[in-house]
């Protein structure tokens, strides 16, 4: 199986496997927050405010970071290797994305989708497998950031 | 022939049926406002391909009948129109849609 050691995500378990979990135990509520942030300010830049999706928002998404922690607790328990744990964690983030997707927006299922089948990659795969899957979700992200993009910005005269 | 249907009594629901809400543009904008807190003017017209002056006057005769509300703010020197479904809107469109409901018969 993975030869990276503590487990991790992406790009930074094949590089820089010893920090993956300090890097991300600290990146995913930071990033949680300032994305939060940034959609709400989309939203009152597109002119719409709906503070019930808000809440429906953080309750799925601080659902999935709040199970990502518990999964942690396998670790010093010693029901999971440290390896295995990023793995654990990437199947739970699909899955999160998946039900992002099936709940809020349809772009969700595409990274949910990736990630499933980058679960299946770093299960098989020995080298590079979290790279390849970073670069993989980059390019979903990227494609569509760019396709969301076409033609939303309206302005009242 | 007669095309007399065979109910002779008024056709159920017909009397929650708002006209105020008879129109598309007035209908679509307090069935937004219903799922949402607020949205702006621009944001509007955008959902509902709708010109500047038929929406405008749309807005206004939902805000002299009660319901809606407008809120103005300016964003980056801009003028923004922030518009809300108020308490009687909201229960007057959950009327109307029953209405139109029992019209249809799909209120069972």
């Amino acid at each position: 199986m993975g030869r990276h050691r503590g487990g991790g995500f992406l790009t930074l378990a094949d590089f820089a496997p010893s920090a993956v979990g300090w890097f991300w135990a600290v990146a995913s509520p930071a990033g949680g927050i300032l994305s939060g942030i940034l959609g709400a300010r989309y939203h009152q830049r597109r002119g719409q405010r709906n503070r019930e999706l808000g809440i429906r928002h953080a309750l799925h998404w601080g659902g999935m970071l709040v199970a990502i922690f518990l999964a942690v607790l396998l670790v010093p328990r010693g029901i999971l290797s440290g390896e295995d744990l990023g793995k654990v964690i990437l199947l739970l983030v699909a899955f999160g994305w998946w039900s992002g997707g099936v709940h809020f927006d349809r772009v969700f299922m595409w990274l949910g989708g990736v990630m499933g089948l980058g679960f299946l990659g770093v299960i098989w795969v020995d080298r590079y497998a979290w790279t390849c899957l970073g670069i993989l979700v980059a390019a979903v992200l990227v494609t569509k950031a760019i396709a969301g993009q076409r033609g939303e910005h309206t302005h009242e005269p | 022939m007669s095309h007399e249907s065979a109910d002779t009594g008024p056709l159920p629901g017909l009397e929650g049926f708002q006209k105020m809400l008879g129109h598309r543009s007035r209908l679509g904008i307090c069935a937004l406002l219903a799922r949402n807190d607020e949205l702006s003017f621009s944001r509007l017209k955008e959902l509902l391909s709708e010109k500047d002056g038929s929406l405008g006057a749309q807005l206004r005769k939902l805000e002299d009948e009660g319901f809606v509300t407008v809120r103005k703010e300016f964003q980056d020197r801009k003028p923004i129109s922030w518009y809300q479904l108020t308490t009687t809107g909201r229960q007057r469109l959950e009327v109307h849609l029953a209405a139109l409901s029992g019209l249809l018969g799909t209120d069972e």
